[in-house]
């Protein structure tokens, strides 16, 4: 009994001093040149979005490209914003992990030039040999399974996580690969088995607050932000999540004003579609 | 202090029209419950309800912590000593709201606390209670006062309380 006693009593004493609130140490502050990506790989040209085409435009014209990606069954990193496949007139498709690549070659030579798919594959090829010291952001989205053999989400895509180490390595991309997604567990997937230098950032829409200390919490690169979606970033919130040690791109800034604007309060990356205005 | 004097005082006219013996005041210390006077009701030897308001600025610098605390008590068994005393275990099970401020933020916290304890009857009217336990803690709000620091409430801490019973 005396010893419950003693132990509640020194509990309590050791808590009197302990903080509610966990506070997150200062970094070394950096000041950077912010960073232009294309957005979906080309921003506003005429190729089409999430093409190869058009990431070969982008790298030409900015710091480097961010793209959506999906993956197919045969474990191929395609180029897309959608996991939805569309049909071609009798033949029909579900979706990027329920179709093998042949399959969604075949789709594509079905609808002739309308529709393109591009392997990312091929875009860190060519990277590595014409622009190795540009960055990739790859923006990986969690969406509902569109079949019962791929309704492990989170499974799929930390399958995801493993081929872009494996791409990263191969290409030797590390410290210009960055991933961005909403989804912690695979973003703390691919911290964990990453052994290459990706860079890895928590998709916000607005919550800022909340993404910082996320990021803080889990050791992540920095926050990819919705630029004025819901909450307005300015130049103190990015000098202090930088004084924490994180980076921060933001998302997706169009207007020339926006852009002149978002480039005052000197974020890490912009992502745009407006590449004219950069050239 | 006003505040407390006005609960004492309506807990004590509470209980004057209720059965006397279930009625109590209940004040002491915890980690989440700050400093703490409330009152609670006592349905029989083995549960019991109450309401605690605490106040803390003493224990961490520069904050000030207003709480709200709602518990129930349930003893799981009941010791009597050779001597007089009495002792008896408890679980417990308190909800607290917080609100927490500091030069940065301002803080709404609702804290889940699962917790076991032991009571100490010290008289006829009084018990000395102890108890420990996880503290879950779910941030409600949030305001950010300036840019100097980026934090966030503990997910998860221990808590620990003392407090007194006395039965009006």
């Amino acid at each position: 009994m005396k010893a419950t006693w003693v132990f509640v009593i020194f509990s309590i004493c050791l808590l009197w001093g302990c903080n509610k609130i966990k506070y997150y140490p200062d970094e070394n502050y950096q000041e950077v040149s912010t960073m232009i990506l294309a957005h979906r790989g080309g921003g506003n040209s005429i190729y089409q979005e999430n093409s190869f085409d058009a990431a070969q435009y982008g790298l030409s014209v900015v710091d480097g490209i961010e793209v959506d990606i999906q993956i197919s069954k045969d474990r191929t990193i395609w180029m897309s914003h959608n996991a939805d496949l569309k049909d071609c007139g009798s033949v029909l498709y579900d979706c990027f992990p329920e179709s093998t690549d042949g399959q969604i070659v075949e789709l594509d030579l079905c609808n002739g030039s309308s529709l393109n798919f591009s392997r990312l594959q091929d875009v860190f090829e060519y990277m590595s040999n014409s622009y190795p010291q540009k960055y990739i952001s790859l923006d990986v989205k969690a969406w509902s399974p569109c079949a019962i053999t791929s309704s492990d989400i989170l499974g799929v895509m930390n399958v995801i996580a493993d081929e872009i180490i494996e791409l990263t390595d191969i290409y030797d991309l590390g410290g210009r690969v960055m991933v961005e997604s909403e989804t912690a567990t695979f973003l703390n997937y691919l911290k964990t088995n990453s052994t290459e230098n990706i860079g890895i950032y928590l998709t916000s829409y607005g919550d800022f607050e909340r993404a910082m200390q996320l990021s803080l919490e889990n050791d992540y690169t920095g926050i990819s932000f919705k630029y004025k979606y819901d909450e307005e970033i300015g130049e103190e919130e990015v000098q202090l999540i930088r004084r924490k040690g994180l980076k921060i791109q933001l998302w997706t800034v169009n207007s020339e004003d926006d852009i002149k604007e978002a480039l005052s309060i000197n974020p890490d990356f912009i992502q745009t579609d407006n590449l004219d205005y950069f050239k | 202090m006003r505040f407390f004097a006005l609960i004492l005082v309506f807990v004590s006219i509470s209980a004057k029209s209720q059965d006397s013996s279930k009625v109590y005041v209940r004040g002491g210390y915890g980690f989440y419950e700050g400093i703490n006077l409330g009152a609670g009701y006592n349905f029989n030897k083995i549960c019991s309800t109450g309401i605690m308001f605490g106040y803390d600025n003493f224990s961490t610098k520069d904050q000030e912590t207003y709480a709200v605390t709602l518990y129930f008590n349930y003893a799981v068994f009941y010791i009597r000593k050779k001597t007089c005393n009495k002792l008896r275990y408890y679980i417990n099970g308190k909800t607290i709201f917080w609100q927490l401020t500091d030069d940065y933020y301002k803080w709404r916290v609702l804290s889940l606390v699962p917790s076991a304890g032991c009571g100490f009857v010290i008289s006829g009217r009084m018990e000395l209670l102890l108890d420990l336990g996880p503290s879950f803690n779910v941030v409600l709000q949030n305001e950010r006062k300036t840019f100097k620091e980026v934090g966030w409430p503990y997910h998860v801490m221990p808590n620990a309380s003392i407090s007194l019973n006395i039965r009006i």
